[in-house]
């Protein structure tokens, strides 16, 4: 069975240097739960890999959905890919079923819409979710680091591509 | 055939409203897409922070404190009458679908105390029993208008 079950609730989180950002949603247009959660200093896998156990626990999702390694490897790291396997591995153990999309497939998904780069992609989230337009942020000026804030929409981002790859059959 | 014997075996095919849950349940598992319960206890979390509120500002306008938000987003608790009122308010939502699952709880029990009416409503024939019988039936098509047993 490729489609996604009505209700399927879907959990995705993109760790980046500063923490984790995750949505919580239970279809393409209808988050539930999200959010970053700042974790800086040492030990910073470990307490990356603790916060998302806790959301894993709290929020019991049917389905994980994190980035591919090699997209999520940009710059630092092995670092990130051995989080993320960890967040699989545990989710695994938890019966919960991962599911793993690569910027190709976000970008397939958003190329109807005419967005390709992030902040366009994450621009086209906040024109189709009220919840998140407060939250996007300004185009970055190349002398700007990245806002966090735009990883919100990265994890919006792999929940869309999750539907998109596998649409319920009650979405035409 | 009159209204009310045709509600009784309406009624009769699940002597205890209790048993649909059981059958509801079956039916997720044999076919997840066919029904589903719902796996979220509330919405109050998700209203909140579309509108940017924290739990502190949502307590100041429902009128109850923090904790109690908390444990309401949680599930622990359920939203007194006020609260509840209050959030459907907020929010321009109702309560069922702000509160799918306490929704469903709710119904069930009313339902199961509709099966027991449905019984002594049967006996009475007069014009005031078979408005009552009515109501039971439409309460009937309302919660299986949704449902096809096969």
């Amino acid at each position: 069975m490729t489609g996604t079950h009505p209700g399927e609730l879907v959990l995705a989180i993109r760790p980046f240097t500063k923490g984790l950002a995750y949505v919580f949603a239970e279809g393409p247009l209808s988050p539930i739960d999200w959010g970053a959660k700042e974790i800086i200093g040492a030990k910073w896998n470990a307490r990356c890999f603790a916060a998302a156990r806790a959301l894993l626990d709290h929020l019991k999702p049917d389905v994980l959905v994190l980035a591919k390694e090699e997209e999520t490897a940009r710059g630092s790291s092995g670092r990130a890919q051995r989080l993320l396997n960890l967040m699989a591995n545990h989710a695994h153990g938890q019966s919960i079923e991962v599911c793993r999309y690569s910027r190709t497939d976000v970008r397939t998904c958003f190329a109807d819409v005419g967005a390709v780069t992030r902040h366009e992609i994450a621009e086209a989230i906040a024109s189709q979710i009220p919840a998140f337009a407060h939250r996007l942020p300004p185009p970055r000026r190349n002398w700007d680091n990245e806002s966090p804030r735009l990883y919100l929409f990265d994890a919006a981002a792999l929940v869309m591509a999750h539907y998109c790859a596998r649409p319920s059959p009650d979405i035409d | 055939m009159a209204e009310g014997s045709a509600i009784s075996t309406a009624f009769a095919r699940w002597p205890s409203w209790a048993t649909i849950k059981i059958r509801r349940c079956d039916l997720d598992i044999a076919d997840s897409s066919f029904l589903s319960m719902p796996k979220i206890q509330c919405y109050v979390l998700t209203r909140r922070k579309e509108w940017c509120l924290t739990q502190d500002e949502l307590a100041k306008l429902v009128g109850s404190y923090r904790e109690k938000i908390r444990a309401i987003e949680n599930g622990t608790t359920r939203p007194t009458a006020d609260e509840l009122m209050a959030f459907a308010f907020i929010f321009s939502h109702t309560a069922p679908d702000l509160f799918p699952a306490y929704a469903d709880s709710v119904q069930d029990e009313v339902m199961a105390a509709a099966a027991q009416l449905s019984k002594k409503f049967e006996r009475d024939k007069t014009q005031k029993g078979r408005r009552k019988t009515r109501l039971l039936q439409d309460m009937l098509a309302r919660v299986t208008s949704h449902v096809e047993y096969v």
